[in-house]
């Protein structure tokens, strides 16, 4: 579903942010990416997103490779892969579900579809009650459910979600992870860039250790240091 | 395109025309302002040209005859004349009226041309006039070819002057015209500009969901549109009254200057002042997107 072959970005002159990393993740997997701030995780986001092009080596995501796509392209790719991040990005002056409803209208979902899929998204993450809601009037955990639907409502093969628990406590980061996890079990690939040990090592499932670029370990069913 | 992908480009720039009212309103002054000094620029440059056309073809040709021509050879040549092309008037002045023309340009001094009045050293002459400035040039040549004509003349150098003129004017129009647009373009890619920058959290949510990058530009592209025909209408508006009523005190007053009437001029003008308050609000929106909405 999206593998990374001998991957290398450079910025500027001297920063490697990635250097020769190659990963592959099937569908269907649930994959926890770890490692200090500036290991490359953010990096890693935003080669998947074709915000950037790789300096060396290649990005292929669901048979398609990133860096020969043509600009007007990007767009359709970006439809296949939903995104949560730390601070939600939710726009504050609509409603929960009008929030969700935008990701269906900047793609140009018929009205009709647009109906049905909101209230069945808002559903799934636990948040029909409050659909009427402002951000403003949610609290932290509700509003990444927000961003969750919005993520899942175009029905993307890969969710990707970027320090999604960085703004929570703990009891509510696990109630987005274990909603995370149940996404992944409909087959969505589900991809967490993270540094919540506890989270990691109690859902046992792969992890990808980044540092300073390169990776340092990838393994089944790992725990968030090198503890077994 | 879909009927409720155009609402919703709608109703995002009419949430932030309204959202940005001060610079909306900043905007469409300035748009109208431009529109109106253009406007008003323009009803001057198509007057004074119209007013050098008719002055053009006011212009004389004089073919000045031999001196030992019978009535009828005049007479032969007068009509030849009048069956050129281009020629709309011809008039007979004989050797007789020539001097008595003469003597009124001098007026007191008459006593000077008293040594002439025996004999008459001036001659008959047809006075042509041609259907166009543009026809001056050829019917002088035809002139010159005629049997019994022994010079041709005119005023050349008034011609050359008018021309001269109408030259000018349209250069300065152009250059105004070149001007007032830019600016307007300048101020509406800006007002553009703002709106890209508050609405920067949903063009980049837009963005990450994949929208297209022209759905992201439509709603600037309307805005810009907004702003250009909102600008234009009280433009339209004032230039029609301020035209009317020229016009008005020009036929009344002045009744010689030959103005164009309103309804001839008007109808046109509106269309292209809303044509330019179309165009200049677009190319300001687009503009303002090459630089500031890297989608």
């Amino acid at each position: 579903m999206i593998e990374f072959e001998r991957v290398t970005k450079i910025y500027g002159e001297y920063t490697r942010a990635l250097d020769n990393v190659t990963i592959r993740i099937t569908k269907g997997e649930f994959v926890f990416l770890v490692g200090p701030s500036g290991a490359g995780k953010s990096t890693f986001a935003r080669l998947l997103l074709r915000e950037e092009l790789p300096t060396k080596g290649q990005i292929i995501i669901d048979g398609v490779n990133t860096g020969k796509l043509r600009p007007r392209e990007i767009p359709y790719l970006r439809r296949r892969i939903g995104t949560v991040f730390q601070d939600f990005r939710l726009l504050p002056e609509r409603t929960v579900s009008e929030n969700v409803a935008f990701a269906l209208q900047v793609v140009e979902a018929p009205r009709r579809e647009i109906f049905r899929r909101v209230p069945q998204v808002l559903h799934l993450v636990g948040l029909a009650q409050k659909s009427r809601s402002r951000p403003a009037e949610l609290s932290g955990g509700e509003q990444q459910r927000a961003a969750l639907a919005r993520a899942l409502v175009n029905n993307p093969p890969i969710l990707l979600a970027d320090e999604p628990t960085g703004n929570l406590d703990p009891e509510t980061s696990w109630e987005i992870i274990k909603l995370l996890l149940e996404i992944n079990q409909r087959g969505t690939t589900v991809v967490v860039a993270t540094h919540a040990q506890e989270i990691v090592n109690k859902v046992r499932r792969r992890v990808v250790e980044l540092e300073r670029g390169r990776v340092v370990r990838d393994q089944e069913k790992g725990a968030y240091g090198n503890e077994i | 395109m879909k009927f409720s992908t155009w609402e919703f480009y709608l109703r995002e720039a009419g949430r932030s025309l309204i959202r940005n009212r001060f610079m909306t309103l900043a905007s469409i002054s300035t748009v109208a302002l431009s529109l109106l000094i253009l406007g008003v620029f323009l009803l001057g440059a198509i007057n004074l040209n119209h007013i050098a056309s008719t002055l053009e073809s006011q212009v004389e040709v004089s073919a000045y005859l031999e001196d030992e021509l019978e009535k009828e050879e005049t007479r032969a040549i007068k009509e030849r004349v009048q069956g050129l092309a281009g020629v709309r008037e011809v008039n007979f002045v004989s050797k007789e009226e020539a001097l008595t023309r003469l003597k009124e340009q001098f007026g007191e001094r008459q006593d000077l041309l008293a040594s002439v009045e025996e004999n008459n050293p001036l001659r008959n002459a047809l006075e042509v006039r041609a259907e166009t400035p543009d026809d001056v040039k050829s019917v002088v040549a035809e002139l010159k070819k005629l049997p019994g004509v022994a010079k041709v003349s005119f005023k050349e150098e008034i011609i050359e002057r008018l021309f001269a003129l109408t030259k000018a004017i349209r250069l300065a129009g152009l250059a105004v015209v070149i001007l007032l647009v830019g600016a307007t373009i300048f101020l509406i890619s800006n007002t553009i500009r703002l709106t890209v920058f508050a609405r920067r959290r949903e063009i980049n949510i837009m963005k990450l969901v994949g929208a297209t990058d022209w759905f992201i530009r439509w709603p600037f592209v309307l805005e810009g549109l907004c702003l250009g025909v909102l600008g234009s209408i009280p433009a339209l508006l004032l230039v029609v009254r301020f035209y009317h009523w020229l016009a008005a005190s020009v036929y009344e007053t002045l009744p010689f200057i030959p103005l164009l009437h309103p309804g001839s001029v008007l109808n046109r003008l509106q269309l292209l002042l809303l044509g330019i308050g179309i165009i200049v609000g677009t190319l300001g929106s687009t503009i303002s997107m090459r630089r500031f909405l890297r989608v």
